[in-house]
């Protein structure tokens, strides 16, 4: 038994060892209070309420991209809905927190909520444009980027604004496959 | 990770490793005992026995062969077939960028599909909220190169049967824990003993744990070591044969006269 176990500890340690072989750090950039809608976080959560309007909630969605040859981040807006919704979203704006560094998006964007996410969710997307890898250090630099727009639920609702701060969090990725 | 130590993009050579050609590729763990080619062998004048009627235990041998290479590719079905029929068909790249629903994973994630080759390979994964407890998720993986999609081989995207989780190794949530083990023991460990495609992974095992760019570091620090103790080892060598020479001078060895002598004598 003594045998079987220590058989079984060193081959844990090894595996260990060969997975700390294979660690990168990473920074990825959030929503926090919404964050968790994409991993099917209930809408109707109250914490939710800030970013809700006619039951549809706005969450936002920053990722690493392969655009011309270089790592640019795309930036959407990802409303989230119990139904199909059609969502408008325009005068976008991304800053730091001293409004040191700015980039607009001033294009007005429809979408409706269309794609099926599991449990009577639905969601749309809407890109407001992709920012360059080394500016989102930038942006971040005082502890968060405050995104801000003005949004809109269907044809007959009026535009409201909407600020959202994000935030840069450091993970540890390992050799998956 | 340091990507600096990478080879130029050779397009007729996809892999890093040594691949013997798919003829005569070793077989992995999980492939079992393959049947030996069929030799020549003179012609009988007078047929034998087995060849009239084969024998009852050769029949059943040859029975028990091919249950046994059925039920092997049943079990393992669901780590080759069964992931490339989860995966789907391959999307190109533009649509995935424009899908917010793709994460495209760091260099760590990505080693096990990267072919060392010119610019490293992107890979995206995809949450399918379909799968058994929403744990599953696509993948897809592109040519650094040339933006294209990984051809069919070690390198192509293979289904997750449990994504990792998305806040890494150190995701302490429970959720998170149990992403990270769920992905290790169902998706990271069967590539290890089986590779990505059954039949033509061409990979050992230790290629397969540490991953092109670590698997060829090691190799080059294991023959640094070799050479070094070899080194080492023949001087010690040289020294200890000098010091028996005196020792054996000072204890009236036989000098090289005398043997001379002695050999003619013979």
């Amino acid at each position: 038994m003594s045998t079987i176990r220590s058989g079984l500890s060193r081959w844990v340690v090894s595996v260990l060892a060969l997975c700390g072989c294979n660690l990168s750090d990473e920074t990825v950039y959030l929503h926090t209070p919404t964050e968790e809608v994409h991993d099917g976080l209930s809408l109707s959560k109250s914490q939710l309420a800030p970013f809700r309007v006619d039951d549809v909630v706005a969450t936002v969605v920053v990722r690493s991209r392969h655009s011309n040859n270089q790592n640019v981040f795309f930036v959407w807006i990802a409303p989230y809905a119990t139904s199909k919704k059609k969502v408008s979203v325009r005068q976008a704006v991304l800053q730091s927190a001293g409004g040191a560094v700015r980039h607009s998006f001033p294009k007005e964007l429809s979408a409706v909520t269309d794609r099926d996410e599991g449990k009577g969710r639905w969601s749309a997307s809407l890109l407001l444009g992709e920012i360059p890898e080394a500016e989102m250090p930038k942006l971040v630099s005082g502890g968060v980027a405050q995104l801000s727009f003005e949004w809109k639920v269907g044809d007959e609702g009026t535009f409201q604004p909407l600020r959202m701060d994000i935030s840069p969090k450091k993970i540890t990725r390992w050799a998956t496959h | 990770m340091a990507f600096e130590k990478r080879h130029p993009h050779h397009p007729e050579k996809h892999s890093p490793f040594v691949h013997p050609p798919v003829h005569q590729k070793t077989p992995t763990p999980w492939e079992g005992r393959k049947p030996e080619p069929p030799q020549a062998a003179p012609i009988p004048e007078t047929p034998t026995k087995s060849e009239e009627s084969p024998g009852l235990l050769s029949s059943l041998w040859s029975g028990a062969k091919n249950l046994g290479q059925k039920a092997y590719h049943g079990l393992t079905s669901w780590n080759f077939e069964g992931r490339d029929a989860r995966n789907g068909p391959a999307l190109p790249e533009e649509t995935i960028k424009q899908d917010p629903a793709w994460r495209q994973m760091g260099a760590a994630e990505t080693i096990y599909h990267d072919n060392h080759h010119g610019t490293p390979e992107r890979k995206y994964v995809k949450e399918n909220p379909n799968s058994f407890l929403g744990l599953g998720g696509q993948e897809a993986v592109f040519d650094g190169d040339t933006g294209q999609t990984m051809e069919r081989g070690p390198y192509q995207a293979t289904y997750n049967y449990v994504n990792p989780a998305k806040g890494g190794i150190k995701d302490l949530s429970l959720e998170g824990i149990g992403r990270n083990l769920g992905h290790f023991a169902l998706d990271v460990v069967p590539y290890w003993f089986g590779g990505t495609v059954r039949g033509d992974e061409g990979t050992t095992f230790g290629q397969r744990v540490l991953g092109p760019e670590k698997y060829e570091k090691a190799s080059d620090a294991w023959q640094g070591a070799k050479g070094f103790v070899s080194d080492k080892a023949s001087a010690a060598g040289k020294k200890l044969s000098a010091g028996w020479d005196t020792v054996s001078g000072w204890f009236g060895g036989k000098d090289e006269e005398q043997q001379r002598t002695e050999q003619q004598a013979e």
